[in-house]
């Protein structure tokens, strides 16, 4: 657990300007330690996680949901996408079906998501503040 | 209700056993639900017993089981798209959607064989059972091979866009054209992409929709259409001496919700330009339908569309599809439940043209099982 823990720690050096307090945890936005991105307003990140397309440097950003925790989760669909599980899983599953949008990746274990995040400098996901 | 007619490419005996491998297939694998990649495929199925009470002159009543296995591949690498849906039923195997499309910003361009940006519903719900709330869809929206009397599949080029009009608005703008289908025997021909012909006209269509919330679902918009529909072996037209039929479209849809509530409606206004040998004639109608659905629980959905068309005995093109629904009250009631699956029930009571200016009227009832898998790679 202890690269892990240092790889997170790393990745959360790069705090990008959302936070969210909850009982005892913040919330933070996290990406790799070679992102260049700084700014992401909150218009942005609902549109990158409801499948519109957020640009910098010509690139797209990528969202990357993290599914790891249930509050966590309960957090992200209220404060940044504003909808149920129910309702945001069906809209994933209409852009897919619409407009051939690929559905949002998700990550159930926080090594895999360190991984994506490490190795798409463009790519954007959400944490604990707080040591896992 | 219309017969349906086959459009396969295999047999029915096929079909049945095709269906069932599928459901078991999918329903025996763990479905890989996490998304990872940029290969996107989702299975549609339902299933269920429908059952159509037939007036006493007509003959005995029909129950039919139908089954849809509705697969949906897509797949993004940068800016390129791929989108194919191939849906294989117990009525039909069809290649109903394929398209290549190049994504900038919010814009999207298509090439390939896709549903009519015109037809709201349909450009919602394509063939996701599961994602419809109600079993039937309204007439006005239904497929060439389920007696829909509107081109509904066009192959050629598409362009989908959303502009912000300010704040938190958008406009949606989504234009097509290409060929459009022909006047078969009792039914309109899309083209086949697995089977091509060269005898079909153009069609052009035009979607324009409002978004208050261009991130949000809420739409009010504008629709209008244009096509040059050649005769293609149809007996009524031959014998009228109708060689082609001009038709435009211009209507008007609603797809709006309030905590609880959703209210879906489109209105179309149809006037075709009936060319035969010597003169042309002119017809008209309009149709329109509105669905109402309420969640009284979080799984739970009681639902109600009504549907009807004005002038549309007096048409002359809508003699060359015999059984066309004309009104029809619909009342519903959806389960969900577990992962993605839902059971329907839906009761309607159904006023179809039959021939010689005469109505049929019938009671319905369906009841569906649904279900969604996604895979992603």
């Amino acid at each position: 657990m202890g690269l892990v823990k240092t790889l997170l720690l790393f990745c959360i050096g790069l705090i990008l300007c959302i936070k969210v307090a909850v009982a005892e945890h913040q919330v933070v936005l996290v990406a790799a330690a070679t992102s260049p991105l700084h700014d992401i307003d909150s218009v942005e990140l609902r549109k990158i996680f409801l499948g519109f397309t957020v640009k910098r440097d010509g690139q797209t950003i990528k969202g990357l949901r993290n599914i790891s925790d249930q509050d966590l989760n309960d957090i992200f669909l209220q404060t940044v996408v504003a909808m149920s599980e129910k309702s945001y899983k069906r809209r994933q599953l209409s852009l897919t079906l619409r407009k051939g949008l690929p559905r949002i990746a998700e990550y159930d274990e926080v090594e895999d998501l360190i991984k994506a995040l490490s190795s798409n400098p463009y790519s954007i996901s959400y944490t604990y503040l707080s040591p896992m | 209700m219309q017969e349906h007619q086959t459009t396969n490419h295999m047999t029915l005996y096929t079909r049945y056993w095709i269906l069932s491998a599928i459901v078991l297939t999918a329903l025996l694998n763990s479905p890989q639900v996490l998304s990872r990649g940029q290969h996107d495929l989702l299975l549609f199925l339902s299933g269920g017993p429908a059952y159509n009470e037939v007036s006493p002159e007509s003959g005995p009543d029909g129950t039919e089981f139908v089954a849809d296995a509705d697969i949906v591949y897509s797949y993004t690498s940068g800016r390129f798209k791929i989108l194919g849906e191939y849906l294989l039923s117990t009525d039909e195997s069809e290649l109903e959607r394929l398209k290549l499309g190049w994504r900038e910003a919010d814009t999207i361009g298509w090439i390939g064989r896709f549903h009519s940006p015109s037809r709201y519903w349909n450009s919602t719900y394509h063939h996701g059972q599961y994602l419809q709330t109600s079993i039937s869809r309204p007439l006005i929206e239904q497929f060439e091979d389920d007696g829909g009397v509107l081109p509904t599949h066009i192959t050629g080029l598409m362009l989908e866009t959303m502009s912000s009009l300010g704040g938190s608005s958008g406009l949606q703008t989504t234009v097509s054209f290409g060929a459009g289908p022909t006047i078969g025997n009792d039914q309109l021909q899309p083209v086949d992409l697995l089977d091509p012909d060269s005898d079909h006209g153009a069609a052009a269509d035009l979607r324009l929709g409002y978004l208050p919330d261009e991130m949000g679902d809420k739409q009010v918009g504008l629709i209008m259409g244009w096509a040059d529909l050649e005769i293609d072996e149809n007996e009524t037209a031959e014998q009228l001496g109708l060689q082609r039929v001009e038709q435009y479209t211009i209507g008007a849809y609603l797809d709006w919700n309030w905590p609880n509530w959703k209210v879906v409606g489109t209105v179309v206004y149809v006037n075709n330009q009936d060319k035969l040998q010597t003169r042309t004639l002119e017809d008209s109608f309009t149709s329109g339908y509105i669905q109402a659905q309420y969640s009284f629980h979080e799984d739970w959905i009681l639902y109600g569309r009504l549907e009807e068309s004005n002038d549309a005995e007096d048409s002359l093109y809508l003699t060359l599809f015999p059984n066309t629904i004309a009104d029809r009250q619909v009342l519903g009631l959806r389960f969900d439940f577990a992962r993605n699956q839902a059971l329907t029930l839906e009761v309607a009571r159904v006023i179809e043209f039959a021939e010689a200016d005469t109505q049929d009227r019938f009671g319905q009832a369906m009841l569906q099982w649904s279900t969604v898998l996604p895979w992603a790679w």
